[in-house]
Order: structure tokens, then C-alpha cells, then sequence
């Protein structure tokens, strides 16, 4: 029997040995709005300082520590932890450390904005486990780079809010200039969240964006939602698929194109009130069947109207009272805030975050609004 | 701790009855997702998918039917699904799932929906 491809592939790779994991005692220190650092102590070794000085082991960036605050040593098992006579001392349960202790596990150090406790963990563990972090990181910033730039001037303004609800999310838009005379708008939200959802987000927003897509009228949301449809299968792109909302503005006629893919409707909010006017089109999710049309629409806009694009995570959620959001829940804070006042992204995504439980938000949390004058 | 549960009987030689409970969200989808397509797609048979008990359905609960109907669809096979509360109505309409694979009121007419 003649092997294949992915067989030869997997005869070259080594049987992988099994490596003891072996946890050592050590130092998480957790500062605000960062991830947590874990620091190791080399056993009976020289003493680690904590400070705010260039010269100090673990440099702490706050006005509240002092440039040699606290050292911290390793016997065996034992950490052991002395205030260096710092200006602001530190912390134990409301004490403020005037001896060397012994840390012990559930005990929190308190200096400046930054805690340390003790811990133990596996050293070559956590180095893995921070490599990772960090290319997610880097991951992150990739992403929030490839959204678009907010217009506060002009016949179009845009303003957004974003944020996914784990390191990395699936949802992406954009606007961009199609010609001279149309600008697209558009938002993508591939199902399921972390480096796979992202990866396919950015490569759905690149085709878009670069007008890549085969075959492809980027001024005809049909088109572009056929296209898109046609080349991101899901069956050759790891299983994932897609909703989306594809929107085409002619400035000259004023008329708005769209087509929705499995995508709940974007909203109009015009400057005479009434309630917001749903725009979209019934298809379905894109990815899951190659070769099917899709339908598309299209409107006049009104003179002084907004058009709010936006992601399920942005009424996906529970609130305090336990209960479920629907769309319905959502739509009135489109239209809420001080009159004659333009109710920013932001405000939309606060208002939310404030309802919603503790903790992240269930889904992607994005909005896209545009405002035509 | 998963959200969801499952339930799986023949109903003749054609055909499995899938009873889904609970939510399917993150967590839900992750604790049913591998059995459900373990189940289903390697079975040689048509399903019929009782919602009467899910209460939500997220985007990864779209994707695992998309997933499965298509599997399912390589061979001539087919989903229905049936018995949807309002609220996940009202998600399926938005997904328009019904243009991928059947979705009806009752068991009835998912049988009927399925291939003879």
C-alpha cells in the first residue's frame, strides 16, 4: 500500500517524551489592567528587589512605590518577603510589614496598585503558558490595527466600539472607498472567538477591504456576498462560517445599497425620530453552501440620518436581573441620550457593559455607525 | 460546567429522533457538539431534532447544525428541525436557517421534511 502525504508527515515526527511537571514555590504579582506576572526566586539565592528604581529586580511603574520597596528571598519551600523601609509600606491584612516574614499560600502583599502572593508552578509550564499569552497579545494588537479609522469631519463621519469578549474575537468591519463615488461599510462576525475566528475575520476583511474577492462587483452587495460566500467555504476554512451586513452608499443618487448574510438588520436613526428602520435582506450564514444567489436591497437616505451596524454580542447578553436580551432590548439605546445630541459608540457600549452581569460579555461587543449629513 | 444536554433514540431504520435541552452557547455547544456530530453523521441516517427545550441558540449552535446538515447532505441526508420557542424563532428567522435545512412547528412535519 502506497502511503500518503499526511502519513509520511507523521512518521517523521518523534515519539515525544513525558516531562515531569515539578511546581516550585514563587511570586504572582498582579498590577491593574495587566495580565499577571508569575517571578521566580532562585533557591537560597541572592535577594529579589521590588521597585520603582532602574536598579531594582522587578521595576514597578507607580509614583506610590518606592525606588527600593520590598525583597523578596527563597529558602527550600519558603518564600520569605522584608519592606525595605518604604516610603508607603507594605501590606499584609491591614498591617503594615515592619519584620521579614514567611509568605504563606492565601496571603496577598499589598504595594502601591500591586499585589503579590505565593504560588506554585511548574517553571517550564508558565514559560510556555507566557509565550502564548504573548503571541495572542501580539495577535490582539494585529487585529485592533486592521479596524478602520474613526471620521469626525465631513459629509460622512464614522465612530465605532469595540471589544472582543476573550483575547481574540471573530468579529472585524470596516469602511473603505469602492470608487470616486460609492464608500462601503461593512461588519463580519465569524462564529466562535480566539485564533482561529480571528484569523478568518482578517482574512474575510482583507478580500474586502483590497477588493480581492473574484468575479466581484464591490459596488453590488449581492455580488459581494456571493463572492464572499463562494471563497470562504467552510468546509476548506477549518469549519468556521460567518453572518455579515455589506452596505454600499452612492453619494451622488444618495442611495444606500445592502445585502445581510444570516445577519440580524442594521438600523437607521433618522433626525425626525420614530423608531430605527430596519435594513436587511433574508439570506443565510455565509460559508455553509457555495453556489446559492443572495439577495440584496436598497434605500434613499434621508438628509441627517445614522446608520448603526452592529454585532449580536451587542444585545446577546444577561443582565443583573438574570434575564435575557433580545434585539428589542437593545434597539432604544440607539436613539436615547440628550436631544440633538449624537449618541456615541461608546455610550451604546457602556450602557450595555453597565447592564450586563459581571464579568466578560458573552460575545464580541461591535458597533459601526455612520453619519450622513 | 456545559449549559445543554442531549438525548438520542432510533426512531426506525431511517431516521434518529435528537432531543436538545438547555442553552446553546459557549459552554452548551462545547458540551454536546462532539457527540451530537458523532452521532449523527456517521449513522447513515436522517435526524429529527426536538427544540422544545433549548432555550438559546448562539452563533456556534448555528454553526454545529450548518456543519452537520452539510455532512449530512454529502450522501443525501438530511436535518429537521422542530419545536422552537419564540425567542429561538426568532434567531433561526435571522440566520435563515430554514434556506439551509428544514425547520418546522411539529415532528410531524420534520418526518415530513425528510427524504423518503
Amino acid at each position: 500500500m502506497a502511503s500518503n502525504a499526511r502519513t509520511q508527515i507523521a512518521d517523521l515526527n518523534p515519539v515525544r517524551t513525558l516531562r515531569p511537571v515539578t511546581p516550585e514555590p514563587c511570586l504572582i504579582l498582579r498590577s491593574d489592567g495587566l495580565q499577571e506576572r508569575v517571578i521566580f526566586l532562585e533557591d537560597a539565592g541572592i535577594p529579589l528587589i521590588f521597585g520603582r528604581g532602574a536598579q531594582a529586580g522587578v521595576s514597578l511603574s507607580d509614583g506610590n512605590v518606592s525606588r527600593e520597596h520590598l525583597s523578596a528571598r527563597r529558602e527550600g519551600a519558603t518564600v520569605y518577603v522584608r519592606d525595605l523601609g518604604s516610603t508607603n509600606g507594605t501590606w499584609l491584612d491591614g498591617a503594615r510589614l515592619t519584620d521579614e516574614i514567611a509568605l504563606a499560600s492565601g496571603q496577598f502583599l499589598h504595594l502601591g496598585t500591586h499585589t503579590l502572593s505565593l504560588g506554585w508552578r511548574d517553571r517550564a509550564a508558565t514559560a510556555q503558558a507566557q509565550e502564548i499569552a504573548q503571541d495572542l497579545e501580539k495577535a490582539n494588537r494585529y487585529v485592533l490595527s486592521m479596524l478602520p479609522e474613526r471620521l469626525s469631519e465631513g459629509a460622512i463621519t464614522v465612530d465605532w466600539s469595540f471589544l472582543p469578549s476573550a483575547k481574540l474575537g471573530g468579529d472585524v468591519f470596516g469602511y473603505h472607498a469602492v470608487d470616486s463615488r460609492h464608500m462601503a461599510f461593512y461588519l463580519i462576525d465569524v462564529s466562535g472567538h480566539g485564533a482561529g475566528a480571528a484569523m478568518h475575520s482578517t482574512s474575510i476583511l482583507a478580500a474586502l477591504r483590497n477588493q480581492t474577492l473574484r468575479d466581484t462587483d464591490f459596488k453590488n452587495p449581492a455580488s459581494v456576498l456571493q463572492g464572499l460566500n463562494d471563497t470562504f467555504d467552510m468546509e476548506t476554512h477549518g469549519g468556521y462560517c460567518f453572518t455579515t451586513w455589506y452596505g454600499v452608499f452612492d453619494r451622488e443618487e444618495r442611495r444606500l445599497a445592502f445585502a445581510s448574510g444570516g445577519h440580524h438588520p442594521a438600523y437607521l436613526v433618522t433626525s425626525l425620530g420614530g423608531a430605527p428602520m430596519p435594513l436587511r435582506t433574508r439570506n443565510p450564514v455565509m460559508g455553509a453552501m457555495p453556489g446559492i444567489p443572495f439577495d440584496a436591497s436598497e434605500i434613499t437616505v434621508p438628509e441627517t440620518c445614522r446608520l448603526h451596524i452592529f454585532s449580536d454580542g451587542c444585545f446577546e447578553i444577561t443582565d443583573r436581573a438574570g434575564q435575557q436580551w433580545s434585539l428589542e432590548t437593545f434597539l432604544p439605546l440607539l436613539t436615547q441620550g440628550p436631544e440633538g445630541v449624537e449618541i456615541s459608540c461608546q455610550s451604546v457600549f457602556e450602557a450595555v457593559r453597565g447592564a450586563a452581569l459581571s464579568g466578560p460579555l458573552a460575545d464580541d461587543f461591535s458597533i459601526l455607525s455612520v453619519s450622513f449629513r | 460546567m456545559s449549559t445543554s444536554s442531549m438525548n438520542i433514540t432510533p426512531l426506525d431504520d431511517t431516521t434518529l429522533a435528537v432531543a436538545l435541552e438547555g442553552r446553546l452557547d459557549v459552554l452548551g455547544v462545547d458540551g454536546v457538539e462532539t457527540r451530537f456530530t458523532a452521532a449523527l453523521v456517521p449513522s447513515g441516517k436522517n435526524a429529527i431534532v426536538d427544540m422544545s427545550g433549548v432555550e438559546f441558540v448562539a452563533s456556534l449552535g448555528i454553526r454545529m447544525f450548518v456543519s452537520v446538515a452539510r455532512a449530512l447532505a454529502r450522501d443525501g441526508r438530511k436535518i429537521a428541525l422542530y419545536g422552537c420557542n419564540a425567542q429561538v424563532a426568532e434567531i433561526m428567522e435571522m440566520a435563515a436557517l430554514d434556506k439551509l435545512m428544514s425547520v418546522t412547528a411539529d415532528a410531524d412535519a420534520a418526518r415530513a421534511a425528510l427524504p423518503a
